[in-house]
C-alpha cells in the first residue's frame, strides 16, 4: 500500500489512489520524494488501457521506487515505447523531475515528453472533461512551443491538436502544416481544407495544394540547393498565380469520402472520428488530382532550379517578407526576434536548442546543423551581446556539432566573435585539464570551480570576453561530458616548459579541496603519465603533494606558457596537515606510504570515470614484446597490443581511445587479442568487467615473457 | 582444470545454494553426461566445418537441463563459437503474431556472448567491430575504401534475408564509428538487434528497407551465423531454454505456428539449407511427449523425433536429435557432491569427509519421493544447505543433522564462519530450507 499526498486547492488531503486519479493543473503532489506542481498526469496504480488492458503507459505510479540521484535525462536506460511501470529508477527520477521543472527542460530524451503527451491525450479525447479542455489544450501548445524543434515530439503533437480541434470545434480549420513530408500520410487537416473547398466548387488556395504535396509520404522531391520551403511556398503561389489565374480546382467526383480514425498515438485508444466530420471528398486519395497537383509543384521547382528566385515567373520572394503573409504557418522570426528570444533564455538557465534558436532567426529549422550556419547564429547573438558555447571556432579542435548550446552574457555586445586568440586556446586547455580532473571523481566542489575559476582569471592576456567565454565553456563542460581526446592531442602539441606547467595545475587540482579521492588521484597520474613525467615521479609529485602544504603551486606567469596562478590569500588547505617539505625526504616518504595506505579502502569505479585507467595509479613494467607470437596479429594489433600490456588496467574509455589511434575499434582489438592470447597461451588476455574496466591478464603477460 | 577464483567460487555456492546453474565455474561441479557432451561437440565441430546441427534436451524439472546447456556453451565459445541464447516464455517465442518472435530474437541478441565478451551484454558490438577492424585492415592494404570491403566481403550474404540491408547497417555502423556519431552507431546496433518499433524508424535512421519480425527470426539468425563466420568467428551456437512454455501455449493455434517453425528450423538444418549454426533447445518431457500439447502432437515433428526403435534396455542413441538427461546414478551424485565441496571448502578440511558423503546420498535415496529428490539441482541445493550449516556450527557434525540420534544442536554460531557467508538473508533462506534437518 502506499499514499500520494495531493494538495489540491482545496487544501491538503491525503489519497490512497489506488484507482488512478488526474492531477491537474491546479494540483501539488509529492511523488517519490519530488515535488510536482502544474503537470498534468495520471497518479495511481490502476488505470486499464482501453486496448489490451495493461495499465496505461504514462500512469504514474508511486509505489514504485524512484532513484534519489543521478536521474536518467540522456534517456539511457529507457525504451523507446517508454512505461513508466518499466522503467529503471533513475528514468523514472527524470520524468519527475521533468516535470517537476515546469516541463521546460532542454535536454531531456524526448520519450519523457512524449510520455507526459499520450497522459494529456486520453484525458483531452478519451475521458474528456469538459472544464479542463483549456488547461489541456495551454499545456500540449507550450509544449509545442517549448519543444518546437523535435520531429518527433512536433508530429505527435500535430496529430493531437488536429484530432482535438475535431472532437472539441467540429471542424478542422488550421492545418499545421511543417513543411516536410509526414511518413504517416497527408495530414487530416489538410486533406480536410481541400475536400472542403473542393466540395464546395470554391479554388483551392495554393498553400493548402503545397503542404498536401510536400507532406504526401509516397512523392518525393528533390529540392534546389540553398532553398527553404518559405522560399518555394511563395515560389509556387506565383506559379499558380501565373498558370492558374482561375484558381486550382480538382474534380471532386471521383474521390472517395474523407474517412477519420483516430489511433492514439501513446497507442492506448482508437476514435473513430467520421461521424464528426461533414461528408467531404478525400482528393489526398484520388489518382488524377495527386497527379494533377504533383505536377503543378514539379513545375515550379523546375523553375526555380533554372531561374532563381528571381527568375521569370516568380517574384522576389525574400522569406522574410514571404513569411509575415504566411500567418500561423510559421513563427514569427528575424533577427529581432532571434535577440529578444535569447535574452528570454538568458533569464532562466541560459541553456537553449540550436535548431529553436536558428527557427527564431530563419523562420524555420535546418534540416542538418552546419557548422557555418552555428558560426553566423553565434555573430548574430554576439551584436546583442551574448556570446553562445560551444562555438566551432573556440574548440581547440573542430568538435562536434550539438544540438544543445548555452548563452552567456558578454562584455559588449560586437560586431562579430573575434576569432580565437592562442591565450585563449592556452586558457581553454588548461580549463578543460582542470574540469577532467576536478569531475573524475564523480563530484566537483566549490573548492575546484573557485581555483579554476581563478585559473581563468589570472590568465594572461585574456580579453574580458574571452573570461566570460571560458566561464561559459566552464559551466557547459560542468553539464555535458567532456570528451578527452582533444586534450589529450592538444597535450602531445606542448613544449616541455608548457607540460610542466600543466602538471602543477593537475596536481593543484587533485589537492584543491583537500579531499584526495582515488579516482582523482588515478586520473591526476593518467594525465600527468602523458605529460611526459615517470611513474615514478607521478607516484612521488601526487603523494608528496598531498603529505606536505596543500594549495596551488605559483608558477611565475610567461608569455607562451601555460601559466596559472595562485590567489595569494586563498586559505591553506588542511589534508593532510603538515608543514611544507624542507628536503627532508625520508620523512616525507614515510608520510607517503601512510597516505599510500589509507588509499586501499578506495574503489575502483572511480578510476573508470578517469582517462587511461592505471592499476591504481601504477604503471607495469617497461614490456618488450618483439620475441612474443605475433605472427598471427596485423601492424595495428602489435602496436596497440604493445601499449596495452604496459598497464595492469584499462578504463574503456582510455582503451577505445588507444585503438582509435591505432585504426582499430576497440570492442574488435579485445576480440582480436583475446583469440591470439587464447590460441598461444590457452587464457585470454583482457577480462572485461560489466562496469567498463578492462584487466590485462598477467598470466598471459608471464607465459609470453617466458616463452620469449 | 584452472583454478578456481574467490569470486567465481562465491557465485557458483550463491548460485547451488539457490536451485540455479552458476554462470561461470561450471567445469568444477560437471559430472556424468560425458557422450551427452561428445556429441554436442561433434555438432559444434560440424558446425564449424559449414553444416549445422539442432538437439532438443529433454530431462525433467531439476535435471540438469540449463546445466547442460551452459556447459555446451561454455564448449563453443572455447571453441571460437558466437552463442546466443534466452528462455522461451510467452512473451517471447519462435513465432507469433504480436512480436513475440522479435522479443525472443531482442533477447538472443542481448545474450550474444563470445570468447572475449561472456558478460555485460556486449557482444553484438563486438562481433561487428571485428568484422569492420578485419575489412579496414584489408581496405588500407588493398587500397580500398572500407565500405567497399564490408559490401564486398558481405557479398555472400546477400542471397539470405535481408542480406542487403545488413551491409548496408555495417556501413552506417562503420560510418557512425569514423564520424564519432554515437546515435549512429547505436542505431546500427539497435536494427541488428532487432530493436526499431517499426521499419519507418528504421528507414529514417538507417535507411533500410526491411527489418527483423515475427516471419523473419530464424532468416536472420541464419544470416548472424553466416556473419559471425565472416567476422572469423567459427559459427553460431543458439540456445532456447524452456521450451516448455510452448507446450503450456493455451491457444492451440499459437502452438501449431511454433511447431510449424520448429520443424521448419529441423528440415532446414537437416537439409544442408542453413550453415555454421547449431541449435539447442531444452525442454521437459512434457513439451516433447505429449500428444495432446506436445511436440508428437504434431505429425511431421512426431514422426522425425520418435525414438530410435533399436535403443532399448538401456542403450542410448547419441546421435540422435532428441537427448533426453537420465537421472544421475549413485556414483555420480556422489562425485557431484565432492566437487561441490571442494567449491565449498577450496583448499581446507572438508567438512564432510567420504563416508559423509555416502551417508548424503544414501539418506537421498532413503528420503521419501526420493526420484524427485534425486535430481541434481534438489540433492545440491540440500546438501549446500547442510554444509553450510556445518559452516556455521563447528562442532556439530553430518550425522547430527541426518541421523537424528544427536540430540538438538544447539551451540552458538561461529561469528567468523557467519561473517564469511554472504548474508543474511541468504542464511535465513538457508535455515529455512533445512528446518527438515533440524532434530
Amino acid at each position: 500500500m502506499y499514499s500520494a499526498q495531493l494538495q489540491s486547492q482545496a487544501g491538503l488531503l491525503t489519497t490512497a489512489c489506488q484507482p488512478a486519479t488526474w492531477i491537474n493543473e491546479g494540483d501539488e503532489v509529492t511523488v517519490g520524494g519530488i515535488h510536482i506542481r502544474g503537470a498534468q498526469f495520471y497518479l495511481g496504480q490502476h488505470l486499464p488501457s482501453s486496448v489490451g488492458g495493461r495499465n496505461e503507459k504514462f500512469l504514474v505510479d508511486p509505489s514504485l521506487l524512484v532513484a534519489h540521484e543521478d536521474p536518467d535525462f540522456e534517456g539511457a536506460t529507457i525504451d523507446y515505447w517508454p512505461d513508466y511501470a518499466e522503467m529503471t529508477p533513475r528514468a523514472r527520477l527524470a520524468f519527475l523531475l521533468w516535470m517537476a521543472e515546469e516541463r521546460s527542460r532542454a535536454a531531456i530524451h524526448p520519450a519523457y515528453v512524449l510520455l507526459y503527451i499520450y497522459g494529456i491525450e486520453r484525458r483531452l479525447l478519451l475521458d474528456r472533461v469538459e472544464s479542463e479542455v483549456g488547461g489541456l489544450l495551454r499545456e500540449l501548445l507550450r509544449i509545442a512551443d517549448r519543444y518546437a524543434d523535435h520531429v518527433s515530439i512536433r508530429k505527435v503533437l500535430r496529430g493531437l491538436l488536429d484530432a482535438a480541434n475535431l472532437v472539441l470545434t467540429g471542424t478542422l480549420t488550421e492545418p499545421s502544416n511543417t513543411g516536410q513530408t509526414d511518413l504517416d500520410g497527408v495530414p487530416l487537416a489538410i486533406a480536410y481544407q481541400i475536400g472542403k473547398a473542393a466540395a464546395a466548387g470554391r479554388s483551392i488556395d495554393p498553400d493548402l495544394v503545397f503542404d498536401w504535396v510536400t507532406s504526401d509520404p509516397t512523392r518525393s522531391f528533390s529540392y534546389p540547393d540553398g532553398s527553404s520551403i518559405p522560399e518555394l511556398r511563395a515560389a509556387f503561389r506565383e506559379h499558380a498565380r501565373a498558370f492558374r489565374p482561375e484558381g486550382i480546382f480538382f474534380p471532386a467526383s471521383a474521390a472517395p469520402p474523407l474517412t477519420c480514425t483516430y489511433r492514439a498515438q501513446g497507442g492506448s485508444f482508437v476514435l473513430r472520428l467520421d461521424s464528426m466530420l461533414s461528408p467531404v471528398p478525400d482528393l489526398t486519395h484520388s489518382p488524377t488530382a495527386r497527379m494533377e497537383a504533383h505536377v503543378l509543384v514539379r513545375d515550379t521547382l523546375a523553375r526555380f532550379r533554372s531561374h532563381g528566385r528571381r527568375g521569370p515567373g516568380l517574384s522576389s520572394a525574400e522569406p522574410s517578407s514571404d513569411l509575415a503573409s504566411t500567418g500561423s504557418h510559421s513563427l514569427p522570426h528575424g533577427k529581432s526576434t532571434l535577440h529578444a528570444w535569447a535574452w528570454e533564455q538568458l533569464a532562466g538557465d541560459g541553456s537553449i536548442s540550436i535548431r529553436a534558436a536558428l527557427k527564431r532567426w530563419r523562420g524555420q529549422q535546418p534540416r542538418v546543423l552546419a557548422r557555418s550556419e552555428i558560426e553566423r547564429l553565434a555573430d548574430m547573438l554576439a551584436e546583442t551581446g551574448i556570446g553562445i558555447v560551444p562555438d566551432p571556432r573556440y574548440d581547440l579542435e573542430p568538435s562536434r556539432i550539438t544540438e544543445d548550446a548555452l548563452l552567456f552574457r558578454m562584455a559588449a555586445p560586437s560586431d562579430g566573435v573575434e576569432p580565437a586568440s592562442e591565450p585563449y586556446l592556452r586558457a581553454l586547455l588548461l580549463t578543460m585539464v582542470a574540469m577532467s580532473v576536478a569531475r573524475s571523481d564523480g563530484e566537483i566542489s566549490p573548492e575546484e570551480l573557485a581555483l579554476i575559476d581563478k585559473v581563468i582569471e589570472t590568465t594572461d592576456q585574456l580579453s574580458k570576453n574571452d573570461q566570460l567565454r571560458l566561464k561559459a565553456e566552464r559551466h557547459w563542460m560542468h553539464m555535458r561530458p567532456l570528451p578527452l581526446a582533444p586534450i589529450f592531442d592538444a597535450i602531445g602539441r606542448l613544449t616541455d616548459r608548457q607540460r610542466r606547467d600543466l602538471a602543477s595545475l593537475v596536481v593543484d587540482m587533485v589537492l584543491a579541496d583537500g579531499r584526495i579521492p582515488e579516482a582523482e588521484r588515478a586520473f591526476g597520474a593518467i594525465l600527468l603519465n602523458h605529460l611526459g613525467l615517470s611513474p615514478r615521479e607521478i607516484s612521488l609529485r601526487l603523494s608528496l603533494a598531498s603529505a606536505v602544504e596543500v594549495g596551488p603551486v605559483v608558477n611565475p606567469s610567461r608569455t607562451n606558457a601555460i601559466t596559472h596562478r595562485q590567489n595569494v590569500g586563498q586559505p591553506e588547505m588542511t589534508y593532510p596537515p603538515g608543514s611544507r617539505g624542507t628536503g627532508e625526504e625520508p620523512l616525507e616518504l614515510l608520510r607517503t606510504a601512510n597516505v599510500r595506505a589509507d588509499d586501499h579502502r578506495l574503489s575502483r569505479v572511480a578510476i573508470t570515470q578517469g582517462g587511461r585507467g592505471a592499476n591504481n595509479g601504477q604503471v607495469t613494467e617497461e614490456l618488450d614484446i618483439s620475441g612474443w607470437p605475433l605472427a598471427q596479429l596485423n601492424d595495428n594489433h602489435v602496436e596497440l597490443l604493445n601499449e596495452i600490456v604496459r598497464q595492469v588496467e584499462w578504463n574503456r574509455k582510455a582503451l577505445e581511445q588507444i585503438a582509435r589511434q591505432h585504426r582499430l575499434m576497440p570492442d574488435g582489438a579485445i576480440e582480436t587479442l583475446n583469440d591470439w592470447a587464447h590460441d598461444a597461451s590457452g587464457e585470454l588476455l583482457l577480462e572485461v568487467e560489466d562496469g567498463g574496466l578492462v584487466h590485462v591478464n598477467q598470466d598471459v603477460i608471464k607465459a609470453f615473457k617466458g616463452a620469449a | 582444470m584452472t583454478k578456481l577464483k574467490p569470486t567465481e567460487r562465491q557465485a557458483i555456492i550463491q548460485s547451488l545454494k539457490s536451485g540455479q546453474t552458476p554462470r561461470s565455474g561450471l567445469t568444477h561441479i560437471q559430472v556424468g553426461r560425458v557422450m551427452e557432451l561428445e556429441q554436442l561437440t561433434n555438432d559444434l565441430a560440424t558446425a564449424q566445418q559449414g553444416a549445422a546441427a539442432m538437439r532438443f534436451i529433454i530431462g525433467d524439472y531439476g535435471a540438469g537441463k540449463t546445466f547442460f546447456l551452459n556447459l555446451v556453451k561454455l564448449q563453443a565459445l572455447q571453441k571460437g563459437f558466437v552463442v546466443v541464447s534466452a528462455d522461451v516464455t510467452n512473451d517471447r517465442r519462435l513465432k507469433g503474431s504480436g512480436g513475440q518472435a522479435v522479443s525472443l530474437y531482442n533477447e538472443l541478441m542481448r545474450n550474444l556472448v563470445t570468447r572475449s565478451h561472456q558478460e555485460g551484454g556486449g557482444g553484438l558490438k563486438s562481433v561487428i567491430e571485428r568484422f569492420i577492424t578485419d575489412a579496414v585492415a584489408r581496405g588500407e592494404a588493398a587500397e580500398k575504401p572500407a565500405r567497399a570491403v564490408i559490401r564486398e566481403r558481405l557479398g555472400e550474404l546477400q542471397d539470405l534475408v535481408a542480406g542487403f540491408d545488413f551491409a548496408d547497417v555495417l556501413n552506417a555502423y562503420y560510418e557512425g564509428y569514423e564520424a564519432q556519431d554515437e546515435f549512429r552507431q547505436q542505431a546500427a546496433i539497435k536494427w541488428l538487434r532487432g530493436e526499431f518499433a517499426s521499419k519507418v524508424e528504421a528507414r529514417k535512421a538507417l535507411g533500410v528497407r526491411t527489418m527483423v519480425d515475427d516471419d523473419s527470426v530464424y532468416d536472420y539468425l541464419k544470416l548472424l551465423a553466416k556473419f559471425c563466420v565472416l567476422a572469423g568467428y567459427k559459427g553460431l551456437l543458439v540456445q532456447l531454454d524452456e521450451m516448455v512454455s510452448i507446450h503450456q501455449l493455451s491457444s492451440g493455434q499459437a502452438r501449431q505456428l511454433n511447431f510449424e517453425q520448429i520443424l521448419r528450423i529441423f528440415n532446414d538444418v537437416n537439409q544442408g539449407t542453413a550453415e555454421h549454426i547449431v541449435i539447442m533447445m531444452g525442454g521437459t518431457p512434457d513439451f516433447l511427449e505429449d500428444e495432446r500439447r506436445g511436440l508428437y502432437s504434431y505429425e511431421p515433428l512426431r514422426t522425425r523425433l520418435a525414438p530410435n526403435a533399436f535403443a532399448r534396455n538401456g542403450l542410448v542413441d547419441y546421435t540422435h536429435p532428441v537427448i533426453h538427461l537420465s537421472q544421475l546414478t549413485r556414483d555420480d551424485l556422489q562425485a557431484l557432491l565432492e566437487k561441490v565441496q571442494g567449491v565449498f571448502k577450496s583448499g581446507e578440511t572438508p567438512l564432510i569427509d567420504k563416508a559423509g558423503l555416502k551417508g548424503f546420498v544414501d539418506y537421498c535415496f532413503r528420503k521419501v519421493g526420493d526420484a524427485a529428490f534425486r535430481t541434481p539441482r534438489e540433492t545440491v541445493k540440500q546438501f549446500t544447505g547442510l554444509l553450510a550449516m556445518l559452516e556455521q556450527y563447528p562442532g556439530s557434525s553430518w550425522q547430527q543433522f541426518l541421523e537424528g540420534s544427536g540430540g538438538v544442536v544447539t551451540k552458538t554460531p561461529d561469528a567468523a564462519s557467519l561473517s564469511a557467508t554472504s548474508n543474511r538473508a541468504t542464511q535465513e533462506a538457508n535455515l529455512a530450507g533445512l528446518e527438515s534437518f533440524r532434530l
